[in-house]
């Protein structure tokens, strides 16, 4: 009976090799295969994420190297003249001045409310396209109707950008109520910006406006 | 031995069925081992691959932030034309409107007044003859109203009548 039973594992000895064999594929394509498919999704996928992230900041790079110091200064200078940060009563005083100048006309009283200057009741209500302003009102006297409609013609050509919401022309006399257009900095959003596009054709010609309408 | 009796111990089978396992079991290791060790080292590769992005990437990083005033100069100039652009797309054009319409009242005619908003334009004019008043309302104001850059929907004769001076006409213009 014993020597039956040990020409039975002789027998299946044989086996022990091919099956450790397939064993050692299973275990292969099981903890080393499949595993790899994951980790080759996320490596692509970050790799992706990696060269896009590399890709701007080498342009924004490019931008920021290729910018001329003193182009830049004289772009910002204009650009926040255009839509200061603030309520610049000053700039605006200036640009009325400047109109009634180039128009023949003589500008006479001007007040504007000025509102919140900080905290939350700084943030007056939009103007036009969600930009804030601030409503001014003017009289302009001298001259004939003509040189009193060409002060609001003027003005539209100066900064800061404005607008005219009411005009009343009357003799030699005009009064006006103008929008002076200003938006607050958001200096957290500029400053978590990552990428820099260089300045497009049609900003170029904007800004090339902007400096003709400053002279 | 007997014709009935089956010799089982003596059978050549396990020989053959040992072969039969053993090539094709060693053959399909060999195929996933290659198999594996191929994705193990495109996995590698790739990691090199973004570690060196990695690497790029802190490096461009670092020379931006040198830059960094420069930086925000941009950013505020691209964020202020931005506004700028918004706000020349949406001002009204009264200005515009207004200058249109004196520019098209005959110079024998005196301006008595005008007011004016986004909404509407009232003009008052006055001349000493009728003359000039009927090509004024059915070639000037048409022409005018036609001109789409303007905006003008809608003329309106408010009144006309006659003063000690002359006459007076009352025009409102409605703008879209």
């Amino acid at each position: 009976m014993d020597t039956k039973h040990s020409f039975d594992i002789t027998k299946y000895k044989k086996f022990i090799v091919p099956v450790a064999i397939n064993m050692a594929t299973v275990f292969i394509i099981v903890v080393i295969i499949l595993p790899q498919f994951s980790i080759l999704g996320d490596t692509l996928s970050q790799i992706k994420t990696q060269k896009e992230k590399v890709s701007d900041l080498n342009s924004t790079l490019s931008t920021i190297v290729s910018a001329q110091d003193l182009t830049l200064d004289s772009s910002l200078t204009s650009s926040t003249r255009a839509v200061p940060t603030g309520k610049d009563v000053s700039l605006i005083f200036s640009a009325l001045s400047k109109a009634a100048a180039a128009s023949g006309t003589e500008l006479g009283e001007f007040s504007l409310t000025v509102g919140g200057i900080f905290g939350r009741a700084a943030q007056i209500a939009p103007g036009v396209g969600s930009t804030p302003s601030i409503v001014v009102s003017a009289s302009v006297k001298g001259g004939d109707v003509k040189s009193l409609i060409q002060f609001s013609s003027e003005l539209q050509k100066l900064l800061p950008l404005s607008q005219i919401n009411r005009l009343n022309v009357s003799g030699d006399t005009a009064s006006f109520e103008i929008s002076f257009f200003y938006k607050p900095l958001d200096e957290l959003k500029i400053s978590k910006q990552q990428r820099v596009a260089p300045l497009s054709q049609a900003d170029l010609n904007l800004l090339s406006q902007l400096k003709e309408w400053e002279q | 031995m007997k014709e009935d009796e089956i010799n089982l111990a003596a059978s050549p089978a396990p020989k053959k069925t040992y072969k039969v396992f053993l090539t094709p079991s060693f053959l399909i290791f060999i195929i996933i081992f290659t198999v594996g060790v191929l994705i193990l080292s495109y996995v590698v590769v790739l990691k090199v691959n973004l570690s060196s992005l990695a690497f790029d990437s802190r490096r461009l990083q670092g020379q931006i932030d040198q830059q960094e005033q420069k930086k925000a100069k941009i950013l505020i100039i691209s964020e202020r034309l931005a506004s700028a652009r918004k706000i020349l797309a949406s001002r009204n054009h009264l200005d515009l409107v207004v200058s249109s319409i004196i520019q098209a009242v005959p110079d024998n005619f005196s301006i008595e007044g005008i007011v004016g908003n986004d909404k509407q334009i009232s003009l008052s004019i006055s001349a000493d003859s009728l003359s000039g008043f009927v090509s004024f309302l059915a070639e000037s104001i048409p022409t005018l109203a036609q001109n789409k850059a303007l905006g003008i929907s809608k003329v309106t004769a408010d009144s006309f009548g006659e003063t000690q001076s002359g006459y007076l006409l009352s025009l409102t213009f409605t703008l879209r």
